[in-house]
């Protein structure tokens, strides 16, 4: 080399310049490939549809992410497609039911029993606890560090409760309290709440001294801070209902899968978490019979 | 200016502009590869925020469709109203559309391209998880969009798609990338800068060596001092110093030894007057002989005998300055500058050679100008150049030769001393190599070859010339012109 070439120089620096634009320029270009066409839809799109539905016991997204499981389990297994049917009231549920809009609808113990005999409905199915039992029972809860121990305690308390329209939601004041000599006036505060789970929290938070929960969503918190001191007689699980003497077929299929249910087997392993949340027990046959003692209390409640 | 400061041919220029391509290349590249990791950072940033935005709409929407598809709602345009809350709290998105699970339209943001197609791209509906993707849109620019399967457990309620702007990410990379560029243009600045002050400082003590190498005086005794250094380039400049040392030693050897080849010289010159000298000296010793001889025939003869002895006396004084003559020329001393007349000089070794001539019956004429002016130098070596050009011109010439020496003062104001022999010339092929030192055409013991090297020095050592013009069986003449006053 002699020297060195201006116009070299120039030339190197030009190639410089440009390969500066050129990356700057595939940095700036964001463009990924679009995402790969996909097949849409899905064989059972063409079944016929049958409507299950649930009265509004969780707030509308929880109830499709707690049974819109069971509906893909009898889908999957059954010959139809099977789709939930929200209602804003429980008579909008029962009367659907009357309708035939809905060919079965998932109903709470209480509920049943209140409005079963005057919508003509029939429990076909039932739940089955932890222990593969039928009956279930309400708690009485309080903090680990409570000095809280027997129900006549809770007088000059806060006490926080499920729904109205659950038997947990009834019965202190139909049940426990009369039995300790007490009414709600002697309490301080009771308040209803939604659901089960808050009434854990709110307890667990100290805003109230107790609360009421089913047992099974007590066992949920076992070991997070509180304690059970009463424990409520046996009442039946919430059943499924139909229209008495409905003889749709997908009933019966429905009634033959729900029986059959085996979540431990589930080849799905999605299916049997979303299923275990609720149902992860299996179901069992029940009829009005199993009803009727929780019909006579709520009656008796109303002519009180 | 640039050329000033960076001249073309400079090492300097040629390292700076090779290392600073190197530099500013590597540098750059660095920085692409930091920027490209960076981006990809950014970006997958981007999609995470852009996921987490639309998961969070997308259980809104679903709890809305839940509402409306169960027939919940009270109002009509639920949806529209919660994607038109949800536009104004979120500046950066441009526009949402919501499809059912077949991709039929549900509701739409007012914003937006206006084609569905352009909103909701067809292969997508299917896709199982949320997801998103940059693309163009006319009048938008880029624009980040973002999928969201709206379901619940296995029931598809349908898809959300938004679009959040994304040219500030493109604004946010261009910003970087400058950034990056400036750091690297200013680092690699900063870097050059040094470089070209180091190299400065590097190549100015290699200026200062070379320096010193031209300065450089062999007959002076010390070197200009060069800086103490303790790095390489002081390793140069003691090795300089050495070199210097041992050039000097060998050059006093070298002159050391070319006296010695003078003396030689002399020497051998001193030989060939022998024969001379021995009858020069005969002549009165045969004259002193006689003159012993008579005074003893006729001892008493008192008057005679002065005679005698005063020829006697005479004789010894001619065979001591034949001696003294021999000796002054075969002395060698230091040389000495005194104003020398060159007709002494030429007369001088005319009479040394005066026999020899004699005896080989060759002519030497002598064209003396008279008044010639003096010439400053040494005789006894001037005296040696001159009897070198006869003894050359006596060996050229043969028996019965013809021999002239003229002396003049030249135009150029310079002494002109001119030896011409018609004796048998120079060839051709010789003539550039006469005055090479032990050049010689003579047989061995007849020349060294070493005459006209050593007249050439003396001459030039007395800022004078010596000028040859032969021609073969023709003849030879050599000029020598020697500056009035000698050499300055
Ligand atoms: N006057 C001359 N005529 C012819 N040849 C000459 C003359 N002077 C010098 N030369 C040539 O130059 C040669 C070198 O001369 P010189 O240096 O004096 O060495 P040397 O006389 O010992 O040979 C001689 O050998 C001879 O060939
Ligand atoms: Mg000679």
């Amino acid at each position: 080399m002699r020297g060195w070439n201006p116009a070299l120089v120039l030339s190197s620096a030009a190639i410089l310049i440009g390969l500066n634009a050129l990356v700057l320029d595939r940095l700036l270009d964001l463009g990924a490939p679009p995402p790969p066409r996909m097949a849409a839809g899905s064989p059972q799109n063409t079944r016929p549809v049958i409507r299950v539905g649930v009265i509004s016991r969780y707030a509308p997204s929880l109830t499709y992410e707690r049974y819109q499981p069971l509906m893909d389990y009898l889908s999957a297994a059954g010959t139809y497609r099977y789709e939930l049917k929200l209602s804003a009231t429980y008579e909008d549920a029962a009367e659907q039911l009357r309708r035939g809009d809905v060919a079965a609808s998932f109903f709470g113990t209480w509920i049943y029993a209140s409005l079963g005999q005057r919508f003509g409905l029939e429990p076909i199915l039932a739940p089955r606890n932890e222990e593969g039992g039928t009956t279930f029972h309400a708690v009485l809860i309080v903090p680990v560090r409570s000095s809280l121990s027997t129900i006549a305690d809770l007088k000059g308390r806060r006490v926080a409760l499920p729904s109205r329209s659950s038997y947990a939601g009834n019965w202190l004041e139909a049940e426990a309290l009369p039995a300790a000599g007490l009414s709600i006036a002697d309490l301080d505060s009771v308040h209803h709440f939604d659901y089960h789970q808050t009434v854990v929290h709110r307890v667990l938070g100290g805003e109230f001294d107790a609360g009421i929960v089913r047992e099974t969503v007590a066992r949920e918190f076992a070991g997070e801070g509180i304690r059970i001191i009463a424990r409520s007689d046996s009442f039946p699980g919430p059943p499924l209902v139909i229209r008495a003497g409905n003889p749709h077929p997908a009933i019966v299929e429905m009634k033959r899968l729900l029986l059959a249910l085996d979540t431990g087997h589930a080849a799905d392993p999605a299916l049997t978490v979303g299923l275990a949340r609720e149902f992860g027990h299996g179901f069992v046959t029940v009829d009005a019979r199993t009803y009727e003692a929780m019909a006579r209390l709520i009656g008796l409640r109303a002519t009180r | 200016m640039i050329a000033r400061l960076l001249p073309a041919d400079s090492l300097r220029t040629r390292i700076l502009l090779t290392t600073s391509g190197a530099i500013t290349l590597f540098m750059m590249v660095i920085s692409w590869g930091i920027l490209a990791q960076w981006r990809q950072t950014l970006l997958a940033k981007e999609q995470q925020h852009a996921i987490a935005v639309t998961r969070a709409f997308s259980v809104t929407v679903t709890e809305a469709m839940i509402f409306e598809r169960n027939d919940l709602a009270q109002s009509e345009g639920f949806l529209d109203n919660y994607i038109a809350g949800f536009m104004r709290e979120n500046p950066r998105l441009r526009y949402i559309a919501i499809v059912g699970p077949a991709g039929e339209k549900v509701a739409r943001s007012l914003q937006g391209p206006r084609a569905w197609s352009e909103l909701v791209p067809a292969g997508i509906l299917a896709a199982p998880s949320p997801t998103t993707w940059f693309r163009r849109h006319d009048g938008l620019g880029w624009v980040e969009v973002a999928y969201c399967p709206l379901a619940t457990g296995h029931k598809r309620w349908g898809s959300l798609v938004v679009g959040i702007e994304a040219e500030s990410v493109r604004r946010e990379i261009t910003r970087i990338f400058f950034l990056l560029l400036g750091l690297v243009v200013s680092v690699t600045g900063v870097m050059i800068l040094l470089l070209w002050i180091l190299l400065g400082r590097l190549l100015g003590s290699l200026r200062d060596l070379v320096g010193a190498m031209d300065t450089l005086d062999l007959e002076g005794s010390d070197l200009p001092a060069l800086p103490d250094r303790r790095d390489e380039i002081g390793v140069l400049f003691r090795h300089f110093h050495d070199m210097h040392d041992r050039v000097r030693r060998s050059r006093l050897e070298l002159i050391n030894a070319q006296s010695q080849i003078y003396h030689a010289e002399r020497l051998a010159a001193i030989g060939r007057l022998a024969s001379g000298i021995a009858h020069e000296l005969n002549n009165p010793i045969n004259g002193v002989r006689n003159c012993i001889y008579a005074i003893r025939h006729d001892f008493e003869n008192r008057e005679k005998n002065l005679t005698y002895l005063q020829m006697m006396d005479e004789g010894m004084e001619q065979a001591g300055s034949v001696v003294s003559k021999l000796l002054g020329y075969a002395r060698k001393q230091q040389p000495v500058r005194a104003p020398v007349a060159m007709n002494e000089v030429v007369l001088a070794v005319s009479r040394l050679l005066a026999f020899d001539i004699e005896r080989k019956g060759l002519t030497l004429d002598l064209d003396l100008q008279r008044d010639l002016p003096e010439v400053t130098g040494d005789s006894q070596l001037l005296q040696e150049v001159l009897m070198n050009l006869l003894l050359n011109g006596m060996d050229a010439v043969g028996e019965r030769g013809h021999i002239r020496v003229r002396t003049w003062a030249r135009d150029d104001g310079r002494v002109g001393v001119e030896v011409v022999d018609r004796g048998k010339g120079i060839a051709e092929a010789d003539l550039p190599h006469i005055f090479d030192p032990f050049f010689t055409t003579k047989g061995t013991g007849e020349g060294t070859g070493l005459g006209l090297s050593i007249s050439l020095g003396i001459v030039q050592a007395h800022g004078g010339s010596i000028d040859v013009d032969s021609r073969v069986g023709e003849g030879t003449t050599f000029t020598l012109a020697l500056p009035v006053g000698g050499a300055a």
